[in-house]
């Protein structure tokens, strides 16, 4: 053999980087990199064999079947119609503070993607819910457009998280912990993001003003339609909690419960025909994105069964643990990265194929596998929002340009508006990094005290 | 709405196209019932355990049945271009040095997908022959395995249309797409979001 294991998982790789760059589909480009590289190392027909069994062994497994149920549950949230009633009590409550409105959306937000766990469509939402308000009790645009695309990112954090449940399978680690580990660091989230509003406020009231005049009768008035979003994130999480049920177990209930709020409403609204056409819709965006993960999925595994005969990922975490540098110094390094390669790549992509070469390391620096799964899936949702492929940013400027004042005025934002507008808030996300990288706690009290479900 | 100017390639390739867009959008049925059935017996997995009544089985047959929506709707999902890929490049690209790069992406598609097919055949019969099965209440696992090369079958021959599709378009750039996804702009993947939310509020 002319070159040794290792530089044979070197050339894979490089492949495999372009045959990405060329715009091939990521599954294919893992797969044809691994498979290649298998034959280079073991010969053609081992290869042959070894291939032949992945796209089965490696999605059929019980703990990925959660997924399909989690996304589905985004989906119906959409047609349950609980989001304008979510930011009516966020108003309420929250609305007094100064920058009271934009306050409201991050809460609203936060609610929404506690049920949807999609970013894009979190922010597109909110971006029709909340911003003619703001616009209309006069808040500047660069903020308003700023916390419509940042609240979307709280998704990926806050249970339940597809992509949560992806970097479990792929580092083969709980998912029932991971998906409750992202709760605190969601909420910090949303605390770093409210004190960055009304210290906004606070030093140029121009920015956008208080709600006030609300009483505490209206407030409780409120409460109920928050009701259904609480029941449903509440029961996910006590079953995950108590370990009293597997993750696919709560998201089948969570879904359940979300299918019967909207069949309540579509049976109140006597609105059947755009009920089963709603559902039917959701099911097929369901299988469509359900299927193209789990295609990413066993097409990376390819290539990680080729990394692993070729040695890389052991050989580069043992590089790694004796770099003269120390661990944290290396892991900003990781993070940074991540930061750029998100800024052109896919959320879901990104990890996938990034984790089987980076987790070993990480994990060799001595971190905790829990713990960086949510600070990387933080990573990948500032992504959303930084130029130049920053989706949440071209979804807000997107649906503004649809949206009008009563008398015609439109409310379009701009994208270059949108995109400075979300600058405080990429900022913010670094503060959160930041803060989750000193007190690792936050991210794992809560999965060290539940009971796992095995 | 090209239709009616198509050359005679074209056509055929439409016609094609919509045939087995009718076979792929039954997979991606399938994968829709099956995911809505895990919802409810999931559902009602909890109910029995909430009554403390046994329910044996529940993880062999979602491990047999998942197949259904984790493999069998991916041509489905490479007709509509949905398969995660990095476009950045690819945009910048016009005319024939887009299709030429697309059409080399389909032929490698079209070879792993090629390998994959036979490979995972084997996998099945394997499993056929020995009459493996699930732990705790032995169901055959080969129905899930055949599955496999089925479902990969059907997209090598969507790979195959849209090589033919990429081909066409390679040596005749001027006429219009057919039987490719054609890449969407960021302004086009937001204004598709915006659009699926705007059924829902107001």
């Amino acid at each position: 053999m002319p070159f040794d294991d290792l530089t044979i998982g070197i050339f894979g790789i490089v492949l495999l980087i372009a045959l990405v760059l060329a715009g091939v589909r990521v599954f294919v480009a893992a797969a044809l990199a691994g498979f290649l590289g298998l034959v280079l190392l073991r010969g053609w027909s081992t290869a042959v064999g070894i291939v032949g069994t992945i796209p089965h062994s490696k999605t059929v497994t019980y703990a990925l079947s959660v997924l399909p149920l989690f996304i589905l549950i985004g989906f119906l949230a959409f047609h349950a119609g609980f989001t304008k009633r979510l930011f009516e009590a966020a108003r309420r409550w929250v609305g007094w503070v100064p920058g009271g409105l934009a306050v409201s959306t991050v809460f609203a937000s936060a609610g929404f993607a506690a049920v949807s766990g999609a970013s894009t469509a979190t922010a597109a939402v909110f971006s029709r819910v909340a911003i003619p308000d703001m616009v209309w009790n006069g808040y500047h645009r660069r903020l308003i457009a700023g916390v419509v695309a940042a609240g979307g990112t709280l998704a990926s954090l806050i249970p339940p998280s597809a992509i949560l449940v992806i970097y479990a399978i792929i580092v083969e680690q709980s998912v029932g912990k991971l998906l409750l580990a992202g709760l605190l660091p969601g909420l910090v989230s949303v605390l770093i993001y409210t004190v960055l509003i009304v210290g906004m406020c606070k030093v140029k009231p121009e920015l956008g003003s208080s709600v006030s005049g609300i009483s505490w009768k209206a407030r409780f008035q409120s409460l109920p339609a928050a009701l259904p979003v609480l029941l449903v994130v509440g029961t996910i999480f006590g079953a995950l909690y108590t370990g009293y049920a597997s993750p696919t177990e709560a998201g089948a209930l969570g879904a359940a419960m979300i299918f019967l709020l909207y069949f309540g409403r579509a049976l109140i609204q006597k609105s059947f025909s755009s009920f089963h056409k709603n559902i039917f819709d959701a099911l097929m965006e369901t299988a469509k994105l359900t299927v193209m993960i789990f295609t990413l999925i066993w097409g990376v595994f390819i290539f990680v069964r080729f990394l692993g005969f070729a040695g890389l990922p052991s050989a580069f975490a043992d590089w790694v643990v004796t770099l003269a540098v120390p661990p944290l110094v290396i892991m900003i390094c990781i993070l940074l990265a991540y930061a750029i390669l998100g800024m052109f790549m896919d959320a879901i992509g990104m990890l996938i194929l990034t984790l089987p070469v980076v987790f070993p390391a990480v994990i060799a620096l001595g971190y905790d596998p829990i713990w960086f799964g949510v600070i990387v899936v933080k990573m990948a949702e500032i992504c959303l929002i930084t130029p130049p492929i920053g989706l949440n940013c071209f979804v807000v400027a997107g649906v503004s340009r649809e949206l009008q004042t009563p008398t015609g005025t439109s409310l379009a934002i701009p994208l270059q508006d949108v995109f400075r507008g979300v600058g405080p808030f990429f900022i913010a996300d670094a503060v959160t990094v930041a803060v989750l990288l000193i007190f690792p706690d936050i991210v794992l009290w809560l999965p060290n005290t539940m009971t796992d479900f095995g | 709405m090209y239709k009616r100017n198509l050359d005679p390639l074209g056509r055929v390739l439409s016609q094609i196209n919509r045939i087995f867009s009718n076979l792929e959008n039954g997979t991606n049925v399938i994968a829709g019932i099956l995911i809505f059935a895990l919802m409810c017996f999931g559902g009602i997995r909890i109910l029995f355990r909430v009554f403390k009544l046994p329910l044996y089985g529940f993880i062999d047959i979602v491990e047999v049945s998942m197949v259904g929506f984790a493999v069998l709707s991916i041509a489905y999902v490479q007709r509509l271009g949905g398969h995660v890929r990095m476009e950045l490049i690819l945009t910048s690209l016009k005319g024939r040095w887009l299709w030429f790069v697309e059409t080399l992406g389909s032929l490698l598609a079209l070879f792993i997908v090629g390998v994959l097919i036979p490979s995972s055949y084997s996998h099945f019969q394997r499993a056929f022959e020995y009459g493996d099965s699930t732990m705790n209440i032995e169901l055959v696992t080969w129905p899930a395995k055949l599955a496999v090369p089925i479902a990969l079958s059907i997209l090598f021959g969507r790979f195959l249309i849209q090589t033919v599709g990429y081909l066409r378009m390679l040596f005749r750039p001027s006429l219009n797409p057919i039987a490719v996804p054609v890449i969407q702009t960021l302004e086009d993947k937001a204004k598709s979001e915006a659009a699926l939310t705007e059924r829902q509020i107001g």
